[in-house]
């Protein structure tokens, strides 16, 4: 069996006949997959005869031909069966060809190099004997993996709300790690750990750097984080594990903080609109929302009584212990004194439905980087 | 080095100037060009919306003109792409604040790192125009069939031509409907080339996937199944001297048609 022609496509996600043939028209046009025996990996979907044929015609023109259909749906499987499909466990099968492929060539196996990477897709394709047996190893332990990624992200979401800070945002790096550990839920991929970490590190080094540098070391982070990592994983990265482990210190009454409590205070009873500045020497206090698109720059503290959507600069003299509190932060960027703290990138909504189910929350900066607390139990 | 600056401008405004500058942007910088785009609509910026890189924006084109920053300390990096840059606008100032000498002299900066410079316009023919068209030596002017956008952008070459600078100008025609123009309820592509006798670079199809990109914040371009997004990228190999047929924007033949059909069958939606 050649493996090299091999080409395996899951759609077991899949939720209608349509969406199988949407995906397939997709994938199909990819150069990757013409002359390919095509394994296709299906969910609870019952296929007809006729639909299955369109299937065959459709993969026909690009010179591959279906050999192999996975279905949980036995009408699917009869009718696949009766047109000469085979209607095999695609795991099972994958087993069996490894094993084979093992006894053939144990010693090219064995020299596998530890850092293999599999792009993940919805489909796995095998282009060589070396990324084989990592794909083995993923392929039998795939499912117990997103059982335990499941369970590993309600233990995540447990601590947060045990622990005092349920949105951290303390570094840029939570914050990535944060938007990686929701995004996990779309696709999880095992994968090898030891090279990663060393990664991470020397990212970690390069992000708190300076400003500058937080764009060119983000790149990178994210280049990895792109590679879409498994949950179990996740939790090994020192910074995850920050997030039962972070703690806000004791604050005592400094000089700073008595400066701020003398300093005026400007009330604004509006809405801040986009391009709108709102600027001064003490604390602001605006009774109403502020959209995205508009400034507040203080040298005090900013109080929001609404949704802050734009960008908050508390402490715009310098005055770190200056803090940012709102009903809603939904802000695009977050400044204290000289830290900085952007809105991370999964949120895409700009605008927050408006509700009267507001949890307020403040942003402080702890040695120069910036958390959000929920003020809720304090 | 020394960039080539290109204005994309309009005359008319929703016509999709923004749209048209974030997806050549893209494109040109996957195809490994380094490009950087230049929003000049300040006070009504969006070009970091469509670019998704909105919350990243410290300094904007107007710290630079201010000398708050330096030139490359507001050039915020793409998502996705070390080639693409972007310099934004500044949202709380308006057009007055930058000036056309002062574009133009970033502009010559911009063309020692970057091989292609493109500039946002904002719409009309006021000094917001003027100053973006400062710094270009090439143009690429954006309109739609319909006829008020067509006259706009007449004028618009009209004052292209009188500028010594502009070197070239090519016309991109945009929100193409086939089936329209098929019934005769829509100018087709030819008609305005005709009214406006100017050199074709461009044609997009209308495309709703536009705007779920534009929400979304990623250009159409990485859609590699979008229509618009392959009409861009035709654009920005045109742009960097490749011969390419324009795209067949009319109903689906051959195999896509057939593709076309079994989603039909099977009643997918788009």
């Amino acid at each position: 069996m050649d493996l090299n022609k091999r080409y395996i496509i899951d759609l077991s996600h899949a939720q209608s006949p349509a969406d199988i043939v949407f995906e397939l028209s997709s994938i199909i046009e990819k150069d990757e997959a013409s002359n390919k025996k095509i394994w296709l990996k299906l969910g609870n979907i019952t296929l007809n005869q006729s639909q299955l044929l369109s299937i065959n015609s459709l993969i026909n023109s690009i010179n591959s031909t279906l050999s192999l259909i996975e279905s949980e749906s036995q009408q699917t499987e009869l009718a696949a069966a009766t047109l000469g499909i085979s209607t095999k466990d695609v795991e099972e099968e994958l087993q069996e060809e490894i094993q084979q492929m093992e006894s053939e060539s144990e010693k090219t196996v064995e020299d596998t190099p530890s850092e293999q990477y599999i792009p993940m897709t919805d489909h796995i394709d095998q282009e060589d004997s070396e990324k084989e047996q990592t794909t083995e190893e993923n392929n039998v332990i795939q499912n117990e993996k997103l059982e335990l990624s499941e369970d590993a992200k309600e233990e995540i979401i447990e601590q947060n709300e045990t622990s005092e800070q349920q949105k951290n945002e303390s570094t840029e790096e939570n914050k990535n790690q944060e938007l990686e550990n929701t995004n996990n839920n779309v696709s999880t991929e095992p994968e090898e750990q030891e090279g990663n970490e060393e990664e991470t590190a020397q990212n970690q080094e390069e992000i708190q750097n300076s400003l500058d540098s937080i764009f060119d070391s983000e790149a990178k982070l994210e280049n990895i984080l792109n590679e879409d990592k498994d949950i179990n994983e996740m939790k090994n990265w020192p910074l995850t594990k920050e997030v039962g482990e972070f703690e806000i210190p004791e604050e005592e009454m400094t000089d700073e903080d008595y400066e701020i409590l003398q300093m005026n205070t400007q009330y604004h009873k509006q809405t801040v609109r986009s391009g709108q500045v709102i600027k001064s020497n003490g604390n602001v206090v605006i009774i109403g929302d502020c959209h995205p698109g508009c400034e507040i720059h203080a040298a005090g503290d900013i109080t929001v009584w609404g949704i802050l959507g734009g960008i908050a600069h508390a402490g715009c003299n310098g005055n770190t212990k200056a803090r940012i509190r709102a009903l809603n932060l939904n802000a695009i960027q977050l400044r204290i004194a000289d830290s900085y703290a952007r809105r991370p990138d999964h949120i895409k909504n700009i605008y927050v439905e408006k509700s009267n189910n507001f949890t307020p929350e403040e942003a402080r900066n702890i040695n120069g980087s910036i958390v959000i607390l929920k003020i809720n139990d304090k | 080095m020394t960039g080539r600056v290109i204005v994309i401008t309009s005359g008319k405004g929703g016509v999709g100037k923004t749209t048209t500058s974030a997806n050549i942007g893209t494109a040109l910088g996957k195809s490994g060009a380094s490009v950087v785009l230049v929003d000049t609509d300040i006070g009504l910026r969006n070009l970091d919306l469509l670019l998704g890189l909105e919350n990243r924006i410290v300094y904007t084109l107007v710290d630079v003109v201010e000398e708050r920053c330096k030139l490359k300390q507001a050039l915020v990096k793409d998502k996705k792409n070390p080639n693409l840059c972007l310099l934004a606008a500044a949202q709380t100032r308006d057009k007055s604040a930058v000036t056309a000498d002062q574009l133009k002299e970033i502009c010559e900066q911009l063309q020692e790192d970057f091989d292609y410079i493109l500039v946002d316009c904002p719409a009309g023919i006021e000094d917001g125009f003027k100053t973006a068209i400062s710094g270009a030596s090439e143009a690429i002017v954006v309109t739609t069939p319909e006829m008020s956008a067509v006259r706009d952008a007449d004028r618009i070459i009209g004052l292209l031509e009188a500028k010594e600078e502009i070197k070239s100008y090519k016309l991109l025609v945009n929100r193409v409907r086939p089936n329209m123009i098929e019934s005769n309820d829509m100018m087709s592509v030819e008609d305005v080339v005709d009214i406006l006798s100017c050199d074709l670079i461009g044609i997009i199809p209308e495309d709703t996937g536009i705007i779920t990109s534009t929400n979304r914040g990623e250009p159409i371009v990485n859609d590699e199944n979008s229509l618009a997004g392959k009409a861009y990228m035709n654009v920005a190999k045109r742009i960097q001297g490749e011969d390419v047929p324009f795209l067949d924007i009319n109903e689906p033949k051959g195999f896509a048609g057939f593709i076309a059909k079994i989603k039909k069958f099977f009643g997918a939606k788009g």
